[in-house]
C-alpha cells in the first residue's frame, strides 16, 4: 500500500512540473512544495490537472474565488486577446506580498506614477518615444486632423463591466462638455486651433475618433501619457458606476459636487479602474492606502499567468521628509521612488543599505537640464515691489536690462560653476548651461546629441573680462557703493527669488548664497535673495512677471506636451506675459485690465523677438506629421535659444537620484528619469511584473 | 512690598547704617543667590559679545566663505608629529577627498603643513558698532601670510563658512529682537493694565474688551499675512522686526490683565489715599505710586518671557517664518541643522543648541533670581 501511493504521489508531483513548466499554472511553486503525507495528493492537484486546460494562470487568491464561484474564470475576465508582457530584463515571478511604500500627500502621486500611467498611449520603458497601452492600437490621418484609437474588445473594469466607448462618450458628451459642471475644462490640447472642442466620434464600441476641423492632432494624443494627471484622473470615467453621480443621470438627487466627491479614483475605495491595482480601502484617518489586485487586468506575462504579481499596494502618508528619509534608511519600503530625498541623501542612504536590506538602482537620474538653474523674467513688469519706486517706467528699463542677450551672457559667464557644485552638492554634477533633460528623446541620435552639446556649453567659460566687458558695452557704470547701475543711471539690485523648487529648499538657499557672491564679486551686480518658501506670494510673483530671477529645476523629455520650458505658450516660468498672450487665444483675448491685474491678457512679443520665433515654431511643431520632423522643428527652437539666450542661468544638471528597493524585490528595470513627471517613471516599464522573491 | 511703612522708628545714632533703600536690599539679596548671578553674568556676556562685538570674537566675517565646504572642526595642536612641544596651538592644513562611489566628502590634515593660531590678530575688516574700522580678531591663523589656512572650532557650512561666526552673529539678531519685541509689550502692557484697574468703570471695560478681542488672533496665520503685505523691498530684518512689533501690539493682553489684577488691591492701599489727599495727578498715582509696586511681577514676566520670544523666533524661522536664510539667526542656523543628512553629516551644526539653551537656561536662571531678591523681606 505504502509504496503504492508514494508512486502515484512521485507520478502526480512529475506531472504537475510538467504541467508548469509548460506554461499552463500559476508557477512552478505547488509541485516542489507538496506536502509528503499522501493524504494531501489528491485534492491539490485534481485543481491543476483541470486547470493546464485553460491557457491562462492566476493569482491563488483569485483561483479560490473561481473555485468558490464568485469570481468568472480568468479566460472570462481576461480581454478577448490578453497583452502578453514581456521585458529583457523580466523573469517569469511568483504571486504574493503586498508592497509597501508612502507618499506625502492625498493624492499619493508618486506611488500613482507606479501603476495608473497605463494611458491609451504610453511611454516605452527606455524613454525613446510612445507605443499603445489601453487601447490596440491607433493612428492618424494623411492631413492628421482625425486620430482613431481601437480599443481592445472585452477588457474590462475592475469589477467586471466590460471597457468600451460607452464609457468615453459618457466623460466627453455628459461630463467634458456639460456647459454645468465646473470641475474640469477641456484642455487646449483637446481644442480646435478656434478655441472650440474638437469632435469625438464613436462610431461603434470600441473605435474612438478624435477630429479637428482645422488643424492636426500630431502631438495631442501624447498628452494621454502624461503622468498620472491626464488619463487616469480625467479621462478614466466608469459611466455605468459615476452615472449615479450624475446630475442628468441620478435617481438620488446627486450634485456635481457629490460627483467631484465620488470621481476620485485613487479614494473612493471600489472605484472601478482599469489598473493593475486598484483602490479597495483607505484608513479613516486618510493615511493609509491599500490598492489591491484587479481581477481583470489585462495584461499576462510570458508564460500566460495573469499579472500583476503583487498582491496589493499599500501606501503610507508620512509628509515629513525627514521621517521618509529615515523610514528609508531603515528599509521600511519595499519601493522608494521620490520619497528619500534628493542626491545629497546618498551618502548616509548607502551607509545603511546593508542594514536596511536595500540597494541602490543606480542608473536613476534625476534628468535635470538645470539644477538649480535661475530663469530670466522676459516680461518683467512693475507690482512685484522690489524697489521704491515701483512705475511702469522704471519696470521697463529693467526689462530691457534683461531682455538684453549681452546682459543674460554675462551673467551665465560671471560665476564659476564647480565651485556652486561644490557648495550644493557635495562636489558631483556636471557643469552645464540649462537644457531639457539630457535623456529626452528630442536628443536621440548624432544630432540631437550635437544640439544637446551645444546648448549644455553654451557661455559657460568662466571669463571676467569677457563678461565685463559685456555689461560695460550694456552701458552699466559702477556706481560709489562699487556696484553697476542701469544704464539710465539708476541703482539696480538684482532681486533673486528662491524656494524649493526641485524638492530641496537647502539645494537653491546655499546656491544662491554662492551666486550673490560671486556675481557681486565678480559682476559688480547687487543681488538680493528673497526667499519666498511658504509664502503665499511665490507664485503670483513669477506667473505675474513680477519677479526678476528665479531660482528653478528644470527637467522635461518630450517638450511638446510640455512647452513650458521652451516655448512661450503658457502664462508660467521665463515668459510668463507673452506665453499668457498666447494662450489666451493673443489678439482675440478682450479681457479689460483691472487694478489688480494689469496684464489679463498678457504682452504680445514684439516683431522678430525670440518669444514670437519661439511661438511660431510651437505652431509649425504641431502641425509637423513626423517624428523626425517634429525634433527638427525643436532644434529650431534650441537654436533660438542658444544665439537669443540664455533665458535661463543653468549651473548644474543631472545628478543621480536615490532610488532604493529591498534586496528581495525582482523584474525593476535600473533605468529612470525621476525629475520629470511627465514620463510616469518607474510607470514607464511594467510596475505589474514586478515581485517579491522572499 | 510696601516698603516705607517697614523700617523701624527710632534707634537714633545707628539708624543710618542699618536702613537702606528698597533697591539695595534687593540687591544684597540677589548677590546672595550664586545662581542667579551666574545668569545675570552669563546674560550680560552674551549680550556684550553678541550684541556689540561678534565682529571682534569671530575670527572671520560673516561672508567669508572658504573652499572648506561643509569640514568639520579643525584640531587644535600642542605637539606636532615629532612629538615636539608647541606653546601656541597650531591647525594643519586640510586636504578634501571626494568619493565619486559614495559621494561622501571627507578631509585629511596635512601633517607637513602648520599654522599657528594667534591672539589679537588682523583679518577679515569690518566696523565696530557700524562705525569703528577695524580688522582685529580675537583669535585665528594669519590669514595675509597663509591664505590657505582655516580654523573652523566648530566646522563649516556648506559655503565653507565658519560656523562660530555665524553663531556669533546669529546671536545678534535672535537676541535683540527678542529683547525688543518684549519692551514694546511690556510698555503696552503696563500702562494699559494700570490705566485699566485705576479708572476701572467704563475704561476698564474697553480694554478689557479689546484685550479679548486682540487674543482671538492667532499668531502664525497672522505672521503669514502680515509677511506677504510687506513690500519685497525692505530687508528681511526690517521685515521682522516691524513683526515682531505688531505681535508686541496684539501680545500686550495677558500682562495687562495680570498689571490690573494688582493694581485692583494696590489702589485700596492707605498710601494711594494719601497721595489722592495730597492732591497728586492720576498720572502721578499710577505711575508713581502703584506701578513700581507691580514691578517685582512685570520684571519676573518679562525675564520669563524672553526666551519665549527667542524661541518663538526660532520656532517661526524653524517653520519657514519669521527669520529666513540667507539672514543668520539661530532660528535660521537650527534649522539647517534638523536634518537627518546634518546629524549624519554635519553634525557640528548642532553646536548653535548649546548657545540657545545656555541663554535660556541664564534668563531662568536670573528671573527665578529676581523673583526671590523683589521681595527681600521673605524668608527665603
Amino acid at each position: 500500500m505504502k509504496t503504492k501511493y508514494t508512486l502515484l504521489f512521485s507520478l502526480l508531483v512529475i506531472a504537475s512540473m510538467l504541467i508548469a513548466s509548460c506554461g499552463g499554472t500559476q508557477t512552478a511553486a505547488p509541485a516542489t512544495d507538496q506536502p509528503v503525507e499522501p493524504v494531501a495528493t489528491e485534492k491539490p492537484v485534481e485543481p491543476v490537472a483541470t486547470e493546464a486546460v485553460s491557457a491562462f494562470g492566476e493569482a491563488p487568491a483569485l483561483a479560490e474565488q473561481v473555485a468558490a464561484g464568485t469570481l468568472p474564470p480568468v479566460e472570462e475576465r481576461l480581454p478577448d486577446t490578453p497583452v502578453v508582457t514581456v521585458a529583457d530584463y523580466a523573469e517569469i515571478g511568483k504571486y504574493g506580498g503586498t508592497l509597501y511604500s508612502a507618499s506625502w500627500w492625498p493624492e499619493v502621486g508618486n506611488v500613482q506614477l507606479y501603476f495608473a500611467v497605463e494611458a491609451p498611449v504610453k511611454w516605452k520603458a527606455d524613454l525613446t518615444g510612445y507605443e499603445p497601452g489601453l487601447v490596440e492600437s491607433y493612428e492618424w490621418s494623411e492631413d492628421g486632423k482625425t486620430f482613431t484609437m481601437h480599443m481592445r474588445p472585452g477588457l474590462k473594469w475592475s469589477d467586471g463591466e466590460p471597457y468600451t466607448t460607452a464609457d468615453w462618450k459618457f466623460w466627453w458628451e455628459d461630463f467634458a462638455k456639460n456647459p454645468d459642471q465646473k470641475l474640469w475644462s477641456i484642455p487646449a490640447y483637446l481644442r480646435n486651433a478656434d478655441g472650440s472642442p474638437i469632435d469625438m466620434e464613436f462610431p461603434d464600441d470600441y473605435t474612438i475618433v478624435w477630429k479637428s476641423k482645422d488643424r492636426g492632432l500630431w502631438v495631442d494624443p501624447y498628452f494621454m501619457a502624461q503622468g498620472f494627471w491626464e488619463f487616469a484622473k480625467n479621462f478614466m470615467k466608469p459611466a455605468h458606476y459615476l452615472k449615479e453621480y450624475h446630475p442628468a443621470y441620478t435617481t438620488s438627487g446627486k450634485t456635481w459636487e457629490d460627483f467631484a466627491n465620488q470621481d476620485k479614483w485613487w479614494q473612493t475605495p471600489g472605484y472601478p479602474c482599469l489598473f493593475a491595482w486598484c483602490l479597495t480601502e483607505l484608513s479613516s484617518d486618510g493615511q493609509n492606502y491599500t490598492f489591491t489586485r484587479n481581477p481583470y487586468y489585462w495584461r499576462v506575462d510570458g508564460d500566460g499567468n495573469q499579472l500583476p504579481y503583487i498582491d496589493a499596494v499599500s501606501v503610507e502618508i508620512v509628509s515629513d521628509e525627514q521621517t521618509r528619509i529615515l523610514n528609508c534608511s531603515q528599509g521600511k519600503y519595499d519601493t522608494a521612488f521620490r520619497i528619500c530625498g534628493g542626491p545629497n541623501e546618498i551618502p548616509f542612504l548607502q551607509e545603511n543599505a546593508a542594514a536596511g536590506g536595500y540597494h541602490f538602482l543606480e542608473n536613476y537620474m534625476n534628468g535635470a537640464g538645470a539644477w538649480p538653474g535661475y530663469m530670466v523674467n522676459q516680461d518683467y513688469v512693475e507690482g512685484g515691489k522690489n524697489y521704491e519706486d515701483d512705475t511702469p517706467e522704471h519696470a521697463k528699463e529693467i526689462r530691457d536690462l534683461l531682455r538684453d542677450a549681452k546682459f543674460r551672457q554675462a551673467l551665465s559667464m560671471g560665476f564659476d560653476r564647480q565651485r556652486v557644485i561644490d557648495v550644493a552638492w557635495g562636489g558631483i554634477a556636471d557643469v552645464k548651461n540649462y537644457t531639457l533633460s539630457p535623456q529626452s528623446w528630442h536628443f536621440t541620435g548624432a544630432d540631437g546629441q550635437a544640439v544637446y552639446k551645444k546648448w549644455a556649453e553654451n557661455f559657460i567659460n568662466f571669463d571676467a573680462d569677457a563678461f565685463n566687458a559685456l555689461l560695460d558695452e550694456i552701458g552699466m557704470e559702477k556706481g560709489a557703493d562699487g556696484f553697476r547701475n542701469l544704464p539710465s543711471g539708476k541703482a539696480f539690485e538684482l532681486v533673486i527669488d528662491i524656494s524649493d523648487w526641485g524638492g530641496s529648499l537647502k539645494v537653491q538657499v546655499d546656491a544662491s548664497e554662492e551666486m550673490k557672491k560671486q556675481w557681486e564679486t565678480n559682476l559688480g551686480i547687487k543681488v538680493k535673495i528673497n526667499n519666498l518658501q511658504g509664502q503665499p506670494d511665490l507664485d503670483t510673483r513669477t506667473n505675474e512677471g513680477y519677479f526678476m530671477l528665479r531660482g528653478a529645476h528644470i527637467s522635461e523629455i518630450d517638450i511638446l506636451t510640455y512647452p513650458d520650458w521652451l516655448f512661450p505658450v503658457v502664462n508660467r516660468y521665463y515668459f510668463p506675459l507673452e506665453g499668457r498672450w498666447f494662450a489666451k487665444g493673443g489678439d482675440a483675448c478682450a479681457e479689460e485690465p483691472t487694478d489688480t491685474n494689469k496684464y489679463p491678457c498678457g504682452l504680445k512679443p514684439e516683431d522678430g523677438s525670440p518669444a514670437q520665433l519661439l511661438q511660431a515654431l510651437y505652431n509649425k511643431a504641431r502641425e509637423t506629421s513626423t517624428e523626425q520632423g517634429r525634433h527638427e522643428v525643436v532644434w529650431e527652437a534650441i537654436n533660438i535659444h542658444i544665439e537669443q539666450g540664455p533665458f535661463v542661468i543653468g549651473v548644474a544638471g543631472d545628478q543621480p537620484m536615490p532610488i532604493i528597493v529591498k534586496d528581495y524585490m525582482r523584474n525593476i528595470l535600473d533605468f529612470g528619469v525621476v525629475g520629470p513627471w511627465a514620463p510616469s517613471t518607474p510607470g514607464n516599464q511594467i510596475a505589474a511584473l514586478w515581485w517579491m522573491d522572499k | 512690598m510696601t516698603v516705607v511703612e517697614q523700617t523701624t522708628p527710632a534707634a537714633p545714632a545707628k539708624q543710618k547704617q542699618v536702613s537702606q533703600s528698597y533697591w539695595a536690599l534687593v540687591w544684597w539679596k540677589f548677590k546672595r543667590n550664586r545662581i542667579a548671578v551666574l545668569g545675570g553674568i552669563l546674560l550680560l556676556s552674551f549680550y556684550f559679545g553678541f550684541v556689540f562685538i561678534p565682529e571682534f570674537l569671530s575670527p572671520y566675517e560673516l561672508n567669508h566663505t572658504s573652499d572648506f565646504v561643509e569640514a568639520p572642526p579643525t584640531k587644535l595642536h600642542f605637539i606636532d608629529t615629532e612629538g615636539k612641544f608647541h606653546l601656541q596651538p597650531f591647525v594643519y592644513g586640510m586636504e578634501r577627498k571626494l568619493d565619486f562611489k559614495t559621494r561622501a566628502r571627507t578631509y585629511v590634515e596635512d601633517t607637513t603643513r602648520m599654522y599657528p593660531i594667534s591672539l589679537f590678530i588682523h583679518g577679515d575688516e569690518y566696523k565696530l558698532l557700524g562705525f569703528i574700522p577695524s580688522d582685529l580678531h580675537l583669535y585665528g591663523v594669519d590669514q595675509k601670510a597663509n591664505p590657505e589656512a582655516i580654523v573652523l572650532i566648530m566646522g563649516a557650512d556648506a559655503l565653507g563658512r565658519d560656523w562660530f561666526t555665524r553663531i556669533l552673529y546669529g546671536g545678534r539678531l535672535s537676541l535683540m529682537i527678542g529683547l525688543i519685541g518684549q519692551v514694546m509689550t511690556i510698555i503696552f502692557g503696563m500702562t494699559l493694565g494700570v490705566m485699566s484697574g485705576y479708572y476701572g468703570g467704563m475704561i476698564d471695560q474697553v480694554i478689557q474688551r479689546t484685550t479679548e478681542f486682540l487674543n482671538a488672533f492667532p499668531d502664525i496665520p497672522l505672521f503669514m499675512a502680515l509677511a506677504a503685505a510687506i513690500p519685497t523691498f525692505w530687508s528681511p530684518i526690517a521685515v521682522y522686526f516691524m513683526l515682531t512689533i505688531i505681535l508686541s501690539f496684539v501680545r500686550w493682553g495677558g500682562l495687562a490683565r495680570q498689571v490690573r489684577g494688582l493694581i485692583l488691591s494696590l489702589r485700596e492701599r492707605e498710601y494711594v489715599l494719601a497721595a489722592k489727599s495730597a492732591g497728586a495727578s492720576d498720572a502721578r498715582i499710577m505711575f508713581r505710586h502703584l506701578l513700581p509696586g507691580t514691578m517685582s511681577h512685570v520684571i519676573v514676566i518679562a525675564t520669563l518671557a524672553i526666551p519665549g520670544m527667542i524661541l518663538s523666533e526660532t520656532a517661526l524661522s524653524w517653520l519657514g517664518l519669521g527669520l529666513r536664510a540667507p539672514l543668520t539667526s539661530w532660528g535660521v542656523l537650527l534649522q539647517d541643522a534638523a536634518t537627518v543628512r546634518a546629524i549624519h553629516t554635519t553634525p557640528w551644526e548642532l553646536w548653535t543648541v548649546p548657545f540657545i539653551l545656555v541663554t535660556i537656561l541664564a534668563y531662568n536662571m536670573l528671573g527665578d533670581g529676581l523673583r526671590d531678591a523683589l521681595d527681600p523681606y521673605g524668608t527665603r
